[in-house]
């Protein structure tokens, strides 16, 4: 150690270097700061700290357990009058003891406050908060704890005259042990301490009780941690000045207090840091990017924008799912954030896969309780907002309640089923938990404020869009679509549609058509929409017997409706239902003149805005009178058609509207927020055989598309439809590789020549994940077994894998139904494959005492035991001897089904277990 | 293109093959050290690219020994044979092989070694002679269908070669004998390819001026043979999967066959038990049946297995109902056999799919 102008007593012992050092003669006030640098430099919220403890009056001691920079030691002694390095051994307690120790454990001086680098801040003076504080008690802190025993939480403790010259003081400092463990310090210092002080009469206490903080907000959580738990309210309402930096930086923070149903979500703290002061926010993410980097070398931990969550009633064709669709895609397209789309209910999932290509998807009306669990696991730590599509599915909604973020609320639902059908329970839920609301129709918002109580700035009016694309309605089309139904290219086209069954609209078809085409032949009608045969047969039977059959063509609902929109000359739409679809604003965009009836609930909002041409409800007279205006007037349906497609593109595009709505979730959602996440690199290798599952694997794969995972795929040539799907696997997936492979081995044929190539292209990842189209079509299992192997490429089940690797003797996950053991140890032998197993065993030179093994051929697995293994055994020499065709093992043994058994044994043999989960 | 065409580089040239700007077109590449060797770029090259490609076995080949060459295929060329975009005729991976002069026997070896490894990985394979016109025409060295090279001359401006030289590469590429011949062009940098692809498309464009009728022929020819080949195929892997379903229907209806019985057997159980419990006097397993907690037990023990038999068969038709489609498309499979439809068609999720329903909730 230098001669210094502070050393004395046991500081010898204590290993340190004092870096910097100057007198400081007038020291009243001292503060010892203890610090630890993750990236090797002083953080800049460090200096920040130090700036403003410094403004205190403090003179401060910088204790660092991690090596300092000769810029940075320059840069601190601008604030501090002693820097010193110590080993990282101890860190705080010991950091304190070696500072006290050369300041002679404080004697003389009027107050010692203890802190560490462990929080961000102070938001607010910290000088006004301890001039505060300094006459209530001896030792006070800024939050205390109940967590093992009553104690001051020690990332602040300061400690006045009284209890500094007592000798309990010094005593306690000098007994601190540099060799204690993680557990002790905790229970005989950061406890002890306050339990010393306490036990000898002197007063404790903190700028922010538990007391008071648990009896406002979550009684019966006193043994928590209120830094973790109340971070939130700690700042908004309590003025506190600091956030942990544990909430920031520790993976599955969120969980800490799972066992009493307690959930910590960070999110938002950037936004209330700076909403409620004027820290500099930037300080953090400087420090969450310097953290993430020093993680990166050897770590699976990326950095990343939380996503918003998307509830939707189900995924059918309708028209509340292709607005959320409109608006996803534009979200995609013109901005970083993430999607995930929870679905609530079955339905016939049209749209499911198209949902798929924007955010992970989550089909909530499929999990078990489990995989609830595992849904909260990973979303507590993943979103940011919850957007619903839907103001119904409310014991769902509530499900999230555990988020503790803001909700917003697309309202769809009509009038009717507002004020009618929601109870008063859900209408206080609603109105207690969601930010805000977003209405379709001036009538619908209304009915959130009138009758909903719904406050008005909670509410905002967004009409439906539509998105522009670039649809050939050429003179040249029109002739081609209207040939194909046997339309004269000059008649004059009338477009209907409606709802086929439930409304029966078909009942009025007969009559409008009537009125419409007699005596005028070159009008022409199209139903577009047809879907129920039976009301099909009963329209046709009236349109024969009024001899319309030639002017009135029923076109099927499956159909195109572009194609359908580009065959009319006018739109009508008598729905009977208080809607507006969007087809109207389609055939509008098209140029198409919109007619429907007079509804004060939807369409009005529209005629007003001159978008569509309303009559009186059910009369047909005024319809058709108006339909024929334009028959009579061609020269009107030229001058609509520019004036309707410039108002629907300038008010109801999605070009138009996203943004509003991105404004509207950006009141909540901070896109600029960031969050630590455990994310290992992975490397998929599929294969696909069969011809109707590529679309399942698809829509699941994709879920994990980040950019960072490398995708290898497998097509058999015996796939029928194997130029599309890879055609489909070049336009969706990043990082992808594709092969067609010959029909041997099975999967296993066409996983050893992704092996090659994974090796080839020396991708790196930690685990590879085998996966092929499982449909087992000798057993009526099959599904099951699917199901149960697919979990592997389930969301909700990564973190629960990544977890069982935590073990590092476990090389190998997959379903837990799926770990296999066929040997018998009295003869032996193998149940199936007998000779193959040991055949293989032999040549690979393998001795193992555990022939568990995941059977199905689908499973996590540690790359390091694939690209080991197979840089010694080329697959493809592997690949040769299996068995060509689609084989079983029911009547023989055989060497694909060997091998399915013989990846387990490969991660066995390296000393790795098999796990299940 | 009306011909078939594939441009033969004797040396691999990555920025020509995998050029955004060129036609999708077929390219022929020497199996030799720059094809040849463990290259992750060549792999991602010929990935990445729109354009076919294939290799050819030439006199290079003649020199390495059979071990090197069985190396060379497990270690190397395997997987460029696996990409999708490697040619193919029907299912059979395509090879050209440019004969040398007085060496047949050596490159005879190489092609039955080719053959015989291949098989080995499943991967069948197509060879294809490549011969001159004149070879071509008078057919001396039995080459059958061979593809035919042509070195399709370019002024060394770029432009095209005079109209003669023209007529006369038009008047080739339509003899009835050549016309459906694949077609060699070799080139040797991306600037020649540019150019030859240049005149070959100028040559077509001219032809279906001056001769719509032969050119209509043509590609009537074209259709109808793309048409068989793809048929062909698609037979042959038709009869694989219906070979394969008729094994597994044999599995399933065994297994199926098993549980039904097992749920006969369950419900008479319980039809026995229930004669015997509610027989007036009676006794079971040694007690009277009329101790009512006796009574009790056994009927909650025949609940229970009549729970147990419904289940189970509930289960059944669950699994049933959710077994891979298109074993229920047995009428649908009948059509494709008849020839009535195509067997992709019942597997066509690519069509467009946008039909809706118009009218929502608002």
């Amino acid at each position: 150690m230098e001669s210094n102008l502070y050393g004395r007593h046991d500081a010898g012992n204590l290993n340190i270097t004092i870096k910097y050092q100057r007198p400081d003669p007038g020291i009243a006030d001292v503060c010892l700061f203890s610090s630890y640098s993750f990236s090797g430099i002083v953080e800049e919220y460090v200096y920040y700290y130090l700036q403003e403890l410094k403004n205190a009056g403090f003179s401060i001691v910088f204790i660092s357990t991690s090596l300092l920079k000769n810029t940075c030691i320059e840069r601190l002694s601008e604030y501090a009058f002693l820097i010193l390095e110590r080993e990282n051994k101890c860190p705080d307690f010991g950091s304190w003891k070696a500072g006290l120790s050369l300041l002679d454990w404080a004697k003389n001086m009027q107050s010692v406050l203890l802190v560490n680098d462990s929080v961000f801040g102070p938001f607010f003076n910290i000088g006004d908060i301890i001039s505060s504080m300094k006459g209530k008690y001896d030792v006070w802190g800024m939050t205390e704890s109940n967590e093992i025993n009553y104690h001051i939480q020690s990332y602040f403790i300061h400690f006045n005259k009284a209890a500094i010259e007592h000798r309990i003081f010094s005593n306690f400092w000098q007994q601190v042990d540099l060799s204690a463990s993680k557990d002790e310090v905790i229970n005989r210092y950061e406890v002890g301490l306050s339990t010393l002080f306490s036990r000898n009469n002197f007063t404790l206490g903190a700028y922010a009780g538990i007391g008071q903080l648990t009896q406002d907000f979550f009684p019966g959580h006193k043994i928590s941690n209120p830094t973790l738990v109340f971070w939130k309210t700690l700042i908004q309402q309590y003025k506190f000045p600091f956030l942990k930096r544990e909430l920031l930086i520790k993976m599955n923070i969120s969980k800490t207090y799972w066992a009493i149903n307690l959930y910590i979500n960070v999110s938002g703290w950037r936004r209330t840091i700076l909403a409620a002061t004027s820290y500099p926010v930037n300080y953090i993410e400087q420090f969450l990017h310097n953290y993430h980097n020093s993680l990166h070398a050897g770590g699976n931990i990326i950095l990343q924008k939380r996503k918003i969550l998307f509830i939707t009633d189900n995924a059918a064709d309708t028209d509340e799912q292709h607005l959320l669709l409109n608006f996803l895609r534009w979200l995609n397209k013109e901005t970083a954030i993430k999607a995930e789309v929870v679905i609530c209910n079955k339905s016939q999932n049209n749209l499911e896969s198209q949902f798929a290509g924007l955010g992970t998807v989550t089909n909530f009306y499929e999990l078990t309780n489990a995989a609830k669990r595992n849904l909260k696991d990973r979303l507590i730590d993943e979103i940011g907002l919850i957007f619903s599509n839907t103001l119904e599915n409310i014991s769902l909604q509530k499900f999230f309640s555990f988020l503790y973020i803001p909700r917003i609320v697309f309202v769809h639902e009509s009038v009717a089923v507002l004020a009618n059908c929601l109870s008063a329970n859900n209408v206080n839920w609603l109105k207690k938990n969601v930010s805000q609301f977003i209405a379709t129709t001036e009538a619908t918002r209304q009915i959130l404020t009138d009758e909903l109580d719904i406050p008005i700035e909670k509410t905002a009016l967004l009409h439906k869009f539509v998105t522009v694309e670039n649809k050939d309605l050429s003179v040249e089309r029109v002739i081609n679509v209207r040939s194909l139904c046997g339309i004269p290219s000059d008649a004059f086209v009338v477009g209907m549609t409606g709802d086929w069954v439930s409304e029966k609209n078909a009942d009025f078809l007969p009559v409008i058509a009537a009125e419409l085409c007699r005596g005028n032949n070159d009008i022409h009608v199209i139903w577009y929409g047809v879907e129920d045969e039976a009301t099909y047969e009963q329209t046709y039977f009236d349109l024969v017997r009024s001899g319309l059959t030639t002017q009135v063509h029923l076109v099927k609902k499956d159909a195109d409706p572009e194609r359908f929109i580009a065959a009319i000359d006018i739109f009508v739409e008598y729905s009977r239902k208080n809607s507006f679809p969007l087809i109207n604003l389609e055939a509008a965009l098209a140029g198409r003149p919109v007619v429907c009836f007079e509804n004060p609930e939807s369409t009005d909002e529209y005629a007003a805005a001159a978008v569509v041409q309303t009559v009186p409800y059910l009369n047909l007279h005024a319809l058709v009178a108006t339909i024929l205006s334009y028959y009579n007037n061609r020269l009107l349906l030229t001058t609509e058609k520019e004036r309707l497609s410039k108002i629907i593109a300038s008010n109801f595009t999605t070009a138009v509207q996203a943004p509003r709505i991105l404004q509207l979730i950006e009141n909540y959602y901070d896109i600029n927020e960031l969050t630590l996440k455990e994310d290992p690199s992975l490397t998929f290798l599929t294969h696909i055989y069969y011809e109707n599952s590529w679309d399942e694997i698809r829509n699941k794969l994709k879920n994990f598309d980040t950019g960072k995972n490398h995708f290898l795929f497998s097509i058999s040539e015996a796939c029928l439809i194997k130029e599309q799907i890879v055609a489909d696997i070049k336009k969706t997936f990043t990082n992808t590789y594709v092969l067609i492979t010959s029909n041997i081995g099975k999967d296993i044929g066409g996983k050893m020549a992704l092996i090659d190539i994974y090796l080839l292209l020396q991708l790196k990842s930690d685990y590879i994940v085998f996966l092929h189209d499982k449909q087992s079509p000798h057993s009526i299992l099959g599904e099951s077994w699917k199901n149960g192997l697919f979990k592997i490429i389930d969301p909700n089940y990564q973190k629960m894998i990544t977890y069982a690797f935590r073990d590092s003797s476990v090389g190998i996950v997959g379903d837990k139904d799926h770990i296999i053991n066929e040997h018998d140890s009295i003869t032996g032998k193998f149940r199936n494959n007998s000779q193959l197993s040991k055949k293989l065993l032999f040549q690979f030179d393998m001795s193992i005492d555990n022939y568990n093994f995941l059977g199905g051929s689908m499973y996590w697995i540690r790359s390091s035991i694939i690209e080991k293994f197979f840089r010694k055994n080329n697959p493809i020499l592997m690949r040769e001897d299996l068995e060509h065709g689609n084989v079983l093992d029911l009547h023989g043994e055989k060497l694909a089904h060997t091998w399915e058994r013989m990846f387990s044994w490969i991660a066995t043999n390296e000393g790795y277990t098999v796990k299940g989960v | 293109m009306l011909f078939e065409y594939a441009y033969y580089f004797n040396n691999f040239d990555a920025d020509a093959f995998s050029n955004e700007n060129m036609l999708p077109g077929n390219f022929i590449f020497p199996l030799n050290e720059k094809t040849g060797g463990s290259q992750p770029g060549l792999f991602r090259t010929l990935l990445k690219s729109n354009n076919k490609f294939s290799f050819c076995l030439a006199d290079n080949l003649v020199q390495y020994g059979r071990q090197y060459f069985k190396e060379e295929i497990i270690q190397n060329l395997i997987r460029l044979l696996f990409l999708p975009n490697y040619m193919k005729q029907g299912d059979k991976h395509v090879f050209f092989v440019k004969q040398p002069d007085g060496q047949q026997y050596s490159l005879d070896a190489i092609k039955t070694q080719l053959h015989s490894e291949l098989k080995k990985q499943g991967i069948r394979v197509q060879l294809i002679e490549i011969a001159s016109v004149e070879e071509a025409l008078s057919n001396n060295a039995g080459l059958g269908e061979a593809a035919i090279i042509h070195p399709l001359p370019v002024n060394s401006s770029g432009n095209n070669a005079d109209d003669a030289c023209l007529k006369n590469i038009t008047t080739i590429l339509t003899n009835p004998d050549l016309f459906s011949r694949k077609w060699i062009i070799p080139v040797s940098s991306r600037d020649e390819l540019i150019k030859k692809n240049n005149e070959l498309e100028y040559i077509e464009k001219q032809l279906r001026v001056t001769d719509p009728l032969k050119v209509r022929l043509i590609e009537l020819y074209n259709t109808a043979i793309h048409k068989s080949m793809s048929m062909t195929s698609e037979n042959e892997l038709l009869k694989f999967k219906l070979e394969n379903s008729a094994n597994y229907l044999q599995l399933i209806r065994k297994e199926s066959h098993g549980l039904i019985q097992e749920i006969g057997l369950l419900r008479l159980e319980i039809h026995r038990l229930t004669q015997q419990i509610i027989s007036p006097g009676s006794s079971f397993q040694g007690q009277p049946t009329d101790d009512p907690d006796f009574i009790m037990q056994l009927q909650a023990q025949i609940m229970a297995e009549q729970n147990r038999a419904n289940e189970t068969l509930t289960w059944y038709k669950k699994e049933y109902e959710i077994l891979p489609g298109w074993y229920k498309k047995g009428g649908q499979l009948l059509k494709v056999i008849t020839g009535r439809r195509t067997f992709k068609s019942l597997f066509n999720k690519y069509k467009n799919d946008q039909g809706r329903k118009s009218a929502g909730k608002d």
